[in-house]
């Protein structure tokens, strides 16, 4: 099932908080377009909406998903139907996508800023990098995105191969540490410590 | 699916030149006020093609843009609230997007678009 997702739970929920604030203080959120690739339920974009962005699209491949993100944004936000306290909600986009083949089949969707959090490539080799080719491909400003602290030499050498961007251009802004919930760990009953860098990608 | 949305996306089948914009089949539409912002407004109609902006509107039932971007865009009131109202309040609710090339439609359920392909499309 594609939208299965093992970041999961209260550690999940202050990664997404850090994230959104460390994004942030470059300033290009607010009044900006913004893309969440991969975006689940949803999170991730209502964060950027809050941090007033002009328009944020959510992409995911998962109708469910999808679903959810909608009812989140109407919880978070309040019925979007209802003229009270929609700000923001008017704001959010979602569309049912696969997020690889953005880049290349998408020409006219040029956003400011991507911010992501992908899957990490654990079931599905790559496709981490797959992510990130694609939100390069359509940013125009940054992109923001979270992956193991175990590829960084990997993505460093990605960013200025593959990506073309210059040296210096991509850089981790944040390292995180947190605790993967037994009930989600693959093959353990343990939990199991993660790291996580935040990176931030200059497109221009 | 706002119309700012429907401006950026294309048909992604694999050998599609033209894909876009997409023709609207409209089922169900909606209008919900969104605050108007005419800083956003000027930092995104550079990237918006007026013309399928203009089309989609109207297959929306809002004809009210003007042909072509007036001179002197940016400061127009008028216009600026027109295109606000154009990119930003109109909702496709229900319907379809079709491929100006194939004809290939692709569904939009409870205003999400779904873009997904056959594996034979890829
Ligand atoms: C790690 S989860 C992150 C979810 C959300 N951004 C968050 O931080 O809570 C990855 C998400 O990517 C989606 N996904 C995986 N592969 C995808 C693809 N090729 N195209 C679009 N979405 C994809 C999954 O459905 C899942 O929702």
């Amino acid at each position: 099932m594609p939208g299965w997702c093992w970041r999961e739970g209260k550690a999940h929920h202050v990664i997404h908080q850090i994230q959104l604030k460390v994004a942030n203080s470059y300033g290009e959120f607010e009044g900006k377009v913004v893309a969440d690739l991969g975006c689940g339920t949803g999170m991730l974009a209502i964060g950027a909406a809050a941090l007033g962005a002009g328009q944020v699209l959510a992409f995911d491949l998962d109708q469910d998903a999808l679903e959810t993100a909608q009812e989140n944004v109407r919880g978070i936000f309040g019925d979007s139907d209802d003229e009270a306290d929609d700000d923001g909600a008017a704001q959010i986009e979602f569309v049912r996508s696969d997020v690889r083949l953005l880049a290349e089949q998408q020409p006219r969707l040029h956003v400011d800023t991507v911010i992501m959090n992908p899957p990490f490539g654990t079931r599905q080799k790559g496709v981490d990098m797959d992510f990130l080719r694609a939100a390069a491909g359509i940013a125009g400003t940054s992109v923001y995105s979270l992956h193991k602290t175990s590829t960084r030499d990997f993505i460093q050498k990605f960013a200025v191969k593959t990506l073309g961007l210059a040296t210096g251009a991509a850089t981790v802004v944040a390292q995180l540490r947190y605790d993967l919930p037994p009930t989600y760990a693959f093959h353990r009953l343990k939990s199991k410590d993660i790291e996580v860098d935040l990176w931030r990608f200059q497109m221009s | 699916m706002k119309l700012i949305t429907h401006n950026m996306l294309s048909c992604p089948i694999k050998g599609v030149k033209n894909g876009f914009p997409f023709r609207i089949e409209v089922g169900e539409v909606a209008t919900r006020e969104a605050d108007f912002d005419p800083t956003f407004l000027r930092h995104i109609l550079p990237r918006i093609e007026y013309g399928a902006l203009r089309a989609a509107a109207a297959s929306l039932g809002f004809a009210d843009l003007p042909e072509t971007v007036p001179e002197g865009a940016t400061e127009d009131d008028a216009f600026l609230q027109a295109l606000h109202h154009a990119l930003l309040e109109l909702h496709l609710e229900e319907g379809a997007l079709v491929c100006p090339e194939t004809g290939r439609r692709f569904l939009v359920n409870k205003g999400i678009p779904n873009l997904l392909l056959h594996e034979d499309e890829c």
